[in-house]
């Protein structure tokens, strides 16, 4: 099993894939590295990709709008950032930035996605139900931040 | 097991901002987490969601230690 497989197993987003099919997604993937401050999305443009954490951690920012920006939220190792775009091709919904040195992702373009989903309709129903289990987790991680 | 772990900030002289990550050790109270620049102490842990597969989901709430 490779590192990345290895990887995308403790991932939630992934859970209930076969080794197969994590091999397939792993196939899909392009590592990025950056470094601290460095923004990876900017919020208000074009997504058309999702973000995987292999290591290091980032920061979502969120600017109101009067200009204000807060970061909002750290996500670390294993997490998905992006991962909207895959769903809704919509703009990005806050800026991105690394804040540790050699901060490792891997990426998934929307295309290779839905194609995949298309094509394993096993795989696709099964990544359909973890984006939504995920956005889940998260609306009621947000919920207990109030 | 691997845990996916909500942190939330309560406490400290300002707004932090709250934290998600994956982890191969369930958090306990008492230890220490860091979130971006700032250390934290685990002070409260709870069962967010059942568990699913390998994974069980948690919500932890820290305080700030370095201020």
């Amino acid at each position: 099993m490779s590192e990345l497989t290895q990887l995308l197993k403790r991932v939630s987003l992934f859970r209930g894939l076969s080794q197969a099919q994590l091999e397939q997604v792993a196939a899909l993937t392009h590592m990025e590295h950056y470094h601290p401050r460095e923004i990876i999305i900017n919020q208000n443009t074009p997504g058309d990709k999702m973000y995987l954490i292999g290591s290091g951690q980032v920061e979502v920012v969120i600017q109101d709008q009067r200009g204000q920006a807060q970061v909002a939220l750290i996500l670390g190792e294993g997490q998905v950032f992006g991962e909207m775009a895959l769903l809704d091709q919509g703009e990005r919904s806050a800026t991105v930035r690394a804040t540790h040195e050699n901060t490792l992702l891997y990426t998934i373009q929307e295309p290779s996605f839905t194609a995949l989903c298309k094509d394993d309709t096993t795989l696709g129903y099964m990544m359909m139900r973890n984006l939504a289990l995920d956005l889940s987790f998260k609306i009621r991680h947000q919920n207990f931040d109030y | 097991m691997i845990y996916t772990v909500s942190y939330v900030v309560v406490g400290g002289k300002k707004k932090y901002p709250s934290g998600m990550m994956n982890q191969h050790e369930r958090p306990v109270v008492g230890e220490h987490v860091r979130l971006g620049d700032s250390l934290f102490e685990i002070t409260e842990v709870k069962r967010m969601l059942p568990p699913s597969d390998d994974f069980e989901f948690l919500h932890a709430t820290v305080r700030p230690l370095e201020e």
